[in-house]
């Protein structure tokens, strides 16, 4: 009885301050991404407040379409940026995979269909995977089709780079169905035009 | 907003899951006291309580709940998470509609691809069951075992009876806004709710036990061994033995009563019907086999991207004992190994002995190679990795990453 208050204050608490979140306007033209990409867009996004390392940009909604700035994925850190737990909603994080120093894409690939998995997406699968260069560097390409909770069909882009200790990644999901198609150009153009600001890119 | 679907989800779930193995913690006085069903006065009853075809009366309490819980059957009928594959459908369904006979219509059943060991009953007769719950019984008469307990649930209206004990303890209108209004309804599996409702959705003693007892007798009365039911048990908790994972956090084995007890209890009532002339003592387990064959490959491989290696392989061992494709499974350990990659432990040196075992006894998938491709890359072996890389591509000539793995072998071999 008492876990189970201490749960329903916990949860009040957390939506009121959710709320309060501002979401803000991506001008069109040249922005950063924390302190270590510079990406441009010609239409303005709505983005979402930095969450965990984890920046995500949308036009009608992240259930439409989300583009994610997941810059500086340490060694030992998962990519939703979360530290696990043993019970309580955190523990969906226990065992999420986490990135380590050398992986190539195939690996990063398995990182994220088996993180994808964890987070209750059934028959993840991969797709398209190969080198590809990112904000400069030598980087990697990749796409994850999985079906939703509610059924949706939905495709991930995946596209990132390995920096030593670190992965850079920009992820760009939508539904199959007429979201992704339509936003996949400019999105493209947008993870295209990333480069390392100039003290990240060292 | 996650954060509350998942409150309205923990709280909705109570209402909806009847049947679900997750319950309250086992408390330490329960252990010591060694608690079991039959010192107790109990007697479980084995007739149903509910009509064949009944709906609940429209005034009453219990169509209000069957209401909500229809909404989250039609949410789940749509859920990314279902295998829709006919096959696989119409077997667990004949085994269902074997346990159930008369009430085979009342129970619809939907089989989920989540990768945990767990089966659900709603009081409308929503049966869900978990693809982990496929990969863990040996054969039929287990899963029928599963199958039963949740008939069982739904005979006796197990999930009305908690409705009603949970909507008196915190109040009708105060569940009903908090667990309608925030987000609508959750899906039944979604594992984190569960984790997270922890005891609120647990049936008592009692229920369980009346579950397990039907189950029992309808598995015999089917010409199922009852033996079998007892070894689910037995199998699941050496399965959590061997993960180390604490009782409290686990989804199964937190239920009340105690799993041993449970194993206990049924061992007793087998032997009873065991000691009855005309008991038949079918397992089928080729039929099981040949049922579940198409998907083995897709529920081990959703196992072991849990990351739970001491867990997985501990069930990868334990289903080598039991000898059903076994270079796939090896293949399968040496994945696990690979993945965990703990040099204190020497993972590379396992995964490439489990590798050379599966190649040796045959039946893994071309993709071996790739894994054992990468390990070598990993321990800088580059001619070796080249080698298997090229053999990958020899097994599985139109694999999805040709070009990349392509890309992995030309620096190596152009050196």
């Amino acid at each position: 009885m008492k876990s189970f208050k201490n749960i329903a204050v916990t949860i009040t608490l957390a939506s009121v301050l959710a709320a309060c979140a501002q979401i803000t306007l991506v001008k069109p033209g040249t922005t950063t991404i924390g302190d270590t990409l510079s990406v441009e867009t010609q239409i303005p996004w709505n983005k979402l407040p930095p969450n965990n390392g984890m920046e995500t940009w949308t036009l009608d909604g992240t259930g439409l379409q989300a583009l994610t700035f997941n810059t500086k994925i340490g060694a030992g850190e998962n990519i939703a940026r979360q530290s696990g737990a043993d019970s309580g909603p955190a523990a969906k994080y226990k065992n999420m995979p986490v990135f380590r120093k050398g992986m190539n894409a195939l690996e990063i690939s398995e990182l994220f269909v088996a993180s994808y998995q964890q987070l209750g997406l059934a028959g993840v699968q991969v797709s398209g995977l190969r080198s590809e260069a990112f904000a400069g560097r030598n980087g990697f390409y990749f796409e994850l089709d999985f079906t939703d909770k509610e059924g949706l069909e939905r495709r991930s882009v995946v596209r990132g780079t390995v920096q030593g200790d670190v992965m850079h990644v920009i992820t760009f999901s939508a539904p199959k169905l007429h979201y992704f198609d339509r936003d996949r150009q400019r999105v493209e153009r947008i993870i295209e035009s990333a480069r390392f600001l100039s003290a990240a890119g060292a | 907003m996650r954060l509350s679907r998942k409150f309205s989800g923990l709280l909705l779930c109570c209402l909806v899951l009847a049947g679900c193995k997750a319950g309250a913690p086992v408390t330490d006085a329960q252990t010591a006291l060694g608690e079991s069903p039959d010192n107790a006065a109990y007697q479980p009853v084995l007739t149903p309580d509910i009509a064949v075809g009944q709906r609940p009366e429209s005034s009453s309490d219990e169509a209000g709940l069957w209401l909500m819980v229809d909404r989250s059957e039609a949410r789940t009928r749509t859920s990314g998470e279902l295998i829709r594959d006919p096959a696989l459908n119409a077997y667990v369904r004949n085994i269902v509609c074997t346990l159930a006979g008369p009430y085979c219509r009342d129970v619809r059943v939907y089989i989920a691809r989540v990768p945990h060991f767990n089966a659900t009953m709603s009081p409308n007769g929503m049966m869900v069951v978990w693809s982990g719950l496929l990969l863990r019984v040996r054969n039929e008469a287990q899963l029928a075992t599963v199958l039963g307990h949740e008939i069982g649930h739904y005979l006796r209206r197990h999930g009305v009876e908690r409705f009603r004990r949970i909507r008196d303890t915190y109040g009708f209108l105060t569940f009903m806004s908090m667990g309608m209004a925030m987000v609508g309804i959750p899906l039944v599996t979604d594992i984190a709710v569960l984790a997270a409702q922890g005891g609120l959705s647990s049936y008592n003693r009692s229920d369980e036990t009346e579950a397990d007892a039907i189950g029992l007798a309808r598995i015999a009365e089917a010409g199922y061994h009852p033996g079998e039911a007892a070894l689910v048990w037995d199998n699941v908790i050496k399965e959590y033995e061997v993960s180390g994972e604490e009782r409290r956090f686990s989804l199964f084995l937190s239920s009340h009563p105690r799993p041993e007890d449970r194993r206990f209890d049924l061992t007793r009532r087998a032997d009873e019907i065991l000691a009855k002339p005309g008991v038949q003592h079918a397992r089928h387990t080729e039929r099981f086999r040949a049922a579940i064959a198409p998907w083995r490959q897709r529920l081990l491989r959703d196992e072991v991207r849990r990351h739970e290696y001491k867990r997985s392989l501990g069930l990868l061992d334990m289903l080598l004992e039991d000898g059903f494709r076994v270079g796939e499974l090896h293949y399968f350990k040496g994945e696990v190994y690979r993945l965990r990659d703990d040099t204190k432990l020497d993972d590379r040196a396992a995964a490439l002995r489990e590798y050379a075992t599966a190649m040796r006894i045959g039946g893994h998938p071309p993709e071996m190679f790739r894994s054992r491709g990468l390990l070598k890359l990993r321990m800088k072996d580059r001619a070796g990795a080249v080698a298997s890389f090229r053999q990958y591509l020899k097994n599985r000539p139109d694999a999805p990453d040709r070009s990349y793995i392509l890309s992995l072998i030309k620096p190596a071999s152009g050196s």
